[in-house]
């Protein structure tokens, strides 16, 4: 929906967030970038297309990325599967969420 | 490397257990004379246990006189030494040299050195990352090293010795076994013994104890059962079993004793039950987890205190038929936060949200917050705190 609105892509337990501008450091380029790693295997797959490449930057445990065209996020699982979703032109910081254990009290990664 | 990778895998964990005795009774033999022992006894059995158990007749017998050998060890760092260190420098010098010879030898020397030994470790983290390090996670640190542990338990519940365990055992080196069999195949590994070495790994020798004169060791298992992740996992069966009846239940890489596992898998476990039960904290969340929602929170006598308001401001600003071609998560039901008095008997309140697959209609899940944010009543807050977000981002977010 073309409504200016960047908005944020929850995909599974990744957010991939629309920010500013990278921060400093040094970018790599892929063309398919894993940015939800899996315990199980099933992962979420940043993919370019038609040769494109991302500029990543990994930095304190964080994903950072730019494209210039619109590329797309997938799950790599043959069921139970989140749906593809584009991801316009940008630049973008990916936090996997969190959730709280009642019984040891401490956060950890949610996992699919 | 992934053709190799995925044999080594395969023959170690679901390859039959079958065991060329031939090649196992060489490979151990060569072993034991690398590290200037005398020749062993070999004796094969059908399990791990049964490894154990032997060992431990054999000592109480006097055949075997102390249970800390150190003849593992000796074999482990005779062929260490022997055969890994060799290959890795013949890996080294080989990629080394066909890389230096593209490079102009005019090139700084310092450059040149960096070069190299970036080159050098960039194929070598390639080939480990491809190869070894997956065939050893998947069948050492998933598989034998869980039932390592479990049979480690066992025998010291029953108060027998436990034997110290082999190395140089299929389950316990296939990653070294198929990062030597990788560069066997690539022409760069030469070893006048390497193909003893690596016949004796894919023999079917899973686990074993080497000690002093005699050599025990046990078949791979008949059956082994993986979630995606490649844990040890089944909710039907045990996990992994073995011809004489040894049998483990896990689920997603978590062991059970029998009857807890059926009565989990079988939903019929109920908390109270459950916080009874001597387990740790994986297994209590693991547990937890194979409960159905519903059930969930119905054993927990949780109380509905919020909902998210995110899906029904969708579809006030967009209406539904936008809403299903552009937000079709929208339509499923929102979050719901519940509170949980008195958790687990514990006396403390705590906090869950339980939510709807965003793009599997049916399917819920239960997801646990902190209870200083659990207690402000806000779904929508919940949910983009777990996330690390505003709950502004979070309000406008598409998801999947």
């Amino acid at each position: 929906m073309k409504d200016n609105i960047k908005r944020p892509i929850l995909h599974g337990e990744n957010a991939i967030v629309p920010i500013e501008k990278m921060p400093e450091g040094k970018t790599k380029r892929y063309t398919k970038y894993i940015v939800g790693h899996s315990e199980t295997g099933h992962h979420h797959v940043l993919e370019a297309v038609r040769g494109q490449e991302f500029d990543i930057l990994v930095q304190d445990g964080e994903i950072y990325f730019t494209n210039t065209f619109e590329a797309k996020v997938t799950h790599k699982k043959l069921h139970d599967i989140h749906e593809t979703k584009v991801v316009a032109p940008g630049i973008y910081k990916v936090s996997r969420k969190l959730e709280y254990d009642p019984f040891t009290k401490v956060r950890r990664a949610v996992f699919d | 490397m992934i053709v190799t990778k995925d044999k080594w895998i395969t023959d170690c964990l679901t390859g039959g257990d079958e065991v060329n005795e031939t090649d196992a009774r060489n490979g151990i033999e060569w072993m034991y004379e690398l590290a200037d022992l005398k020749k062993p006894i070999v004796i094969f059995v059908d399990s791990p246990l049964a490894v154990q158990y032997a060992a431990n007749i054999l000592y109480n017998e006097g055949a075997i006189k102390q249970v800390h050998s150190q003849v593992y060890s000796q074999v482990d760092s005779q062929v260490h030494s022997q055969v890994y260190s060799q290959v890795d420098s013949q890996v080294y010098s080989q990629v080394h040299s066909q890389v230096y010879s593209q490079v102009d030898s005019q090139v700084d020397s310092q450059v040149d050195s960096q070069v190299r030994s970036q080159v050098h470790s960039q194929v070598y983290s390639q080939v480990y990352s491809q190869v070894d390090s997956q065939v050893h996670s998947q069948v050492h640190s998933q598989v034998y090293s869980q039932v390592d542990s479990q049979v480690d338990s066992q025998v010291r519940s029953q108060e027998l010795k436990v034997f110290p365990v082999a190395y140089n055992v299929g389950g316990w080196y296939s990653g070294w076994g198929a990062y030597l069999d990788f560069y066997a195949q690539i022409g760069i590994a030469k070893h006048k013994d390497l193909k003893i070495y690596l016949d004796y790994l894919r023999s079917g020798v899973f686990y074993g104890n080497f000690l002093d004169n005699v050599a025990i060791v046990c078949r791979r298992p008949s059956g082994v059962r993986r979630d995606v992740g490649h844990n040890l996992d089944s909710d039907q069966l045990p996990a992994i079993e073995w011809r004489d009846g040894y049998k483990l239940w896990f689920l997603h890489g978590v062991s059970f004793e029998e009857p807890v596992w059926k009565k989990i898998v079988s939903q019929k476990l109920t908390l109270p039950e459950l916080a009874k039960m001597d387990l740790g904290a994986d297994q209590r969340a693991v547990a937890i987890q194979m409960l159905r929602a519903d059930r969930l929170l119905e054993q927990m006598k949780a109380k509905e205190i919020a909902t998210g308001k995110k899906y029904g401001k969708l579809l006030e600003q967009f209406g539904e038929d936008q809403c299903a071609e552009y937000f079709p998560f929208s339509l499923n039901e929102p979050t719901v936060l519940y509170q949980v008095d008195n958790f687990m008997d514990t006396g403390e309140t705590e906090y869950c949200m339980k939510m709807e697959h965003p793009s599997i209609k049916g399917k819920y899940y239960i997801e646990w917050i902190e209870p200083e944010i659990g207690k402000k009543k806000d779904a929508d807050l919940c949910q983009a705190h777990a996330f690390g977000m505003s709950v502004e981002s979070y309000l406008i977010a598409v998801e999947a």
